[in-house]
């Protein structure tokens, strides 16, 4: 079924942001923004479940799922679940979800059918990424301060066991054909390979700094994690678990998915509030299209094509349509930031130390930068 | 990275503040964890509405604002290391030369 017609009508153009910034040319046609969802605090990940046309978007500081009517593009819910909510699998055939819990330490097991939590696992701290092993009945899990992937029975819901991974474990992705898992170690810059037959680890990769999420596509043969603080994907290809190349994208990317025809993949870069665009037949970046402030994590709808993506500046979903035709023969020179030689607009905001409110006139006459950031 | 380049630029007259935004939900207190976490022991500013990174247009993070001492901003974005190392650097040029600021800390006290 398709969604209705478009509630939201397409931005203009945004000026691009930073020395690293938006390719220039015709964005406005290379997306179309088809609604732009309210969901939960700080939206993180977020699944589809294609066969009851919804998504399910983790909310990290409101502590929940927020539930999204994929035909009316609507949030028509929300399922309570552990502190801090990262990401979300999907097990079609046991009818459940598994969401991991950041500052909860656990794994929240959710019926579909009912949309309850069943059940919370415990698992090492820190877990950040989910995948599914359907062949196995297993779950696996990223778990950053124990530096390990933990492993979840599907079925009984018990914690299996950790297997060892490296500083800062979090995305997670599963080679169901070559049976091996991919875990991307955000504080050793690094990404443990797994066999699942052993469950142990077999090869660790050299990517870029703090990677992030993690996908694979098929059709490429690869695998593909992005580096927050690199602003690149990492290409690993799955026959010889090797890093083939580095693929530049924008600024702060840490979400990744491909495309539903497995022609792109996308990366969503927290740094600008953009989704890049790379093809899977030459790994360049095509274009950037604007989504909303700080996203992170996002689903394809293979139904529609279009992408959600979680924003978790904004607090909200953007439904995006792809219209990006294909490579361009280059790319256009970087547009500056319109404050550049400009006067920065003052600011009085208060200490988080004294709560005193500090101006910008205390830095009069002195060099500066001002650093903006979220503990997310 | 950011709490090893602002000691090393305050020695030269750089001043690195940081302002914290969309936390959603316990703004100063999730600030004051995440710094505690990393070691954070500069100036911290709470925009928590994030008004103000709006008026700037300033649509994620890490974002960084080069002001100079005239108040004029000079660039925006740079949120790799090698990146604000640069800008930092053109800002203030001494940095440049300090072969110190290349070594970042990014283990947070509480995965030890």
């Amino acid at each position: 079924m398709k969604p209705p017609p478009p509630e939201t009508p397409t931005p203009e153009p945004e000026i691009a942001e930073g020395a690293a910034c938006l390719i220039p040319g015709d964005r406005g046609s290379d997306y179309r923004l088809v609604a732009e969802i309210p969901v939960g605090l700080g939206p993180e990940g977020a699944v589809i479940d294609e066969e009851r046309r919804r998504a399910y978007v983790t909310c990290s500081r409101s502590h929940e799922l927020t539930v999204i009517d994929l035909d009316t593009l609507t949030a028509i819910g929300s399922i309570g679940v552990g502190r801090e909510p990262t990401d979300v699998t999907l097990d079609a055939t046991r009818g459940r979800m598994f969401v991991c819990d950041l500052r909860g330490s656990t794994v929240s097991v959710i019926d579909l059918t009912t949309g309850e939590v069943v059940q919370t696992v415990g698992v090492p701290g820190y877990p950040s990424s989910v995948a599914l092993d359907p062949a196995r009945g297993l779950v696996y899990c990223g778990c950053a301060a124990g530096s390990s992937v933990a492993v979840i029975d599907s079925d009984t819901l018990e914690l299996l066991e950790n297997i060892p991974a490296g500083f800062g474990a979090g995305g997670i992705i599963l080679d169901g054909e070559r049976q091996r898992l991919y875990c991307a170690n955000f504080l050793a810059d690094t990404v443990t390979v797994i066999d699942t037959r052993e469950r142990k680890p077999i090869i660790t990769l050299e990517v870029g700094h703090a990677p992030c999420a993690m996908m694979i596509n098929y059709r490429t043969r690869s695998a593909y994690v992005v580096n927050s603080a690199s602003d690149s994907i990492s290409r690993i290809d799955l026959d010889d678990p090797l890093v083939v190349e580095e693929i530049a994208v924008g600024r702060g990317p840490v979400g990744v998915n491909v495309s539903a025809d497995e022609r792109r993949i996308y990366a969503g870069n927290r740094a600008e509030g953009t989704v890049s665009v790379v093809g899977a037949s030459d790994h360049r970046e095509w274009s950037r299209i604007p989504v909303g402030e700080a996203p992170a994590g996002f689903a394809v709808d293979a139904a529609t094509g279009y992408l959600l993506v979680s924003n978790a500046g904004s607090n909200t979903v953007s439904v995006v349509e792809d219209l990006v035709s294909g490579p361009r023969a280059e790319l256009a020179p970087a547009v500056p930031h319109p404050l550049v030689g400009k006067p920065l607009p003052p600011f009085a905001l208060p200490d988080l130390r004294t709560e005193s409110l500090r101006h910008s006139r205390e830095w009069a006459e002195r060099k500066y930068i001002l650093h903006f950031f979220a503990s997310w | 990275m950011i709490e090893s380049l602002r000691r090393r630029a305050s020695r030269f007259g750089l001043d690195i503040i940081l302002v914290d935004l969309w936390e959603g939900t316990g703004a100063a207190q999730e600030a004051a964890d995440y710094c505690l976490r990393w070691s954070l022991e500069g100036v911290v500013v709470l925009d928590e509405t994030a008004e103000y990174a709006r008026a700037l247009g300033i649509r994620g993070v890490p974002t960084n604002v080069f002001v100079d001492e005239s108040g004029i901003v000079q660039s925006v974005g740079a949120s790799t290391f090698e990146a604000l190392l640069a800008e930092a650097s053109r800002l203030e040029p001494r940095l440049a030369d300090d072969a110190d600021v290349a070594g970042a800390e990014r283990k947070p006290s509480d995965f030890e």
